[in-house]
């Protein structure tokens, strides 16, 4: 039996992970895996609710989760391509000095 | 191990082995839901992350990956980014401590589970459906707008 604050506090430390991932990002690439560790992290707290309060809302969420993290690769490597066709790199910073 | 796989991934400078990692922290948390007496979802999980979404990362890294990191990120960014995660972590941290409940082990079988996703969230599981479908129209029809707009800005140049 592993208690529910222990879940949680492996999540909210994916999720700080996450967030630093997100900050320190220097290609668009780098960003999209950050954004999957942070859906990831969510999941894994939903989940260990659901199993804490016996409540199903949790497995579902952890579905949409699951859609909005599929979803999202499709659209963000769309981004990727446009910044790689438009910008010619797929650094972030590169990209904000050629957009300015 | 799933912590360690994640902080490799977002800091290796080779976007490949960072990948590589990656993947190792979405097995992991696969694991950690098995140990959760999810067997279905971490399942799930293995297959859409580690079977799905990695092959599309792997494609993108293999077009379009910068050969190395030519524009660090400064120190000084840094130790800001990590300030600003350290507090929001000892935020979160702090808040789960504090209004935690005690663990129920409460594991539902797979009918429930099916129940629950298509009787009584039918509409939500249908709306998720479209948009998915949105997301694939969508990313279609941008690149092909943007492959018709090159080809057509290439035909006009004399």
């Amino acid at each position: 039996m592993i208690p529910l604050e222990h879940i949680l506090l492996v999540s909210s430390a994916i999720f700080g992970i996450g967030v630093l991932g997100i900050m320190m990002a220097d290609s668009v690439l780098r960003f999209l895996i950050a954004v999957e560790v942070l859906l990831n992290a969510s999941a894994l707290g939903f989940i260990g609710c659901a199993l804490s309060y016996g409540d199903m809302q949790g497995y579902v969420m952890f579905f949409m989760i699951l859609v909005v993290a599929s979803a999202e690769v499709s659209i963000g490597l769309v981004i990727l391509f446009c910044c790689h066709r438009w910008f010619k790199t797929v650094d972030l910073s590169s990209i904000k000095r050629l957009y300015e | 191990m799933a912590l360690l796989a994640f902080i490799m991934a977002i800091s290796l400078r080779d976007i490949f082995y960072a990948l590589l990692c990656f993947v190792v922290g979405f097995i992991m948390i696969s694991l950690s839901l098995y140990i959760l007496s999810a067997p279905m979802l971490a399942a799930v999980q293995a297959i859409v992350y580690a079977g799905a979404i990695m092959v599309l990362f792997a494609f993108s890294v293999m077009l379009w990956a910068p050969s190395s990191r030519k524009n660090m990120i400064s120190s000084r960014e840094m130790v800001l980014a990590l300030l600003v995660t350290v507090t929001l972590s000892f935020e979160l941290c702090h808040t789960i401590i504090k209004n935690i409940h005690r663990y129920q082990e409460n594991s539902p079988s797979i009918a429930e589970i099916a129940q629950a996703v298509f009787n009584e969230h039918g509409l939500l599981f249908e709306l998720s459906s479209f948009v998915l479908l949105g997301a694939l129209f969508a990313s279609v029809i941008t690149v092909k707008t943007i492959l018709h707009k090159e080809r057509s800005f290439r035909d006009s140049k004399p």
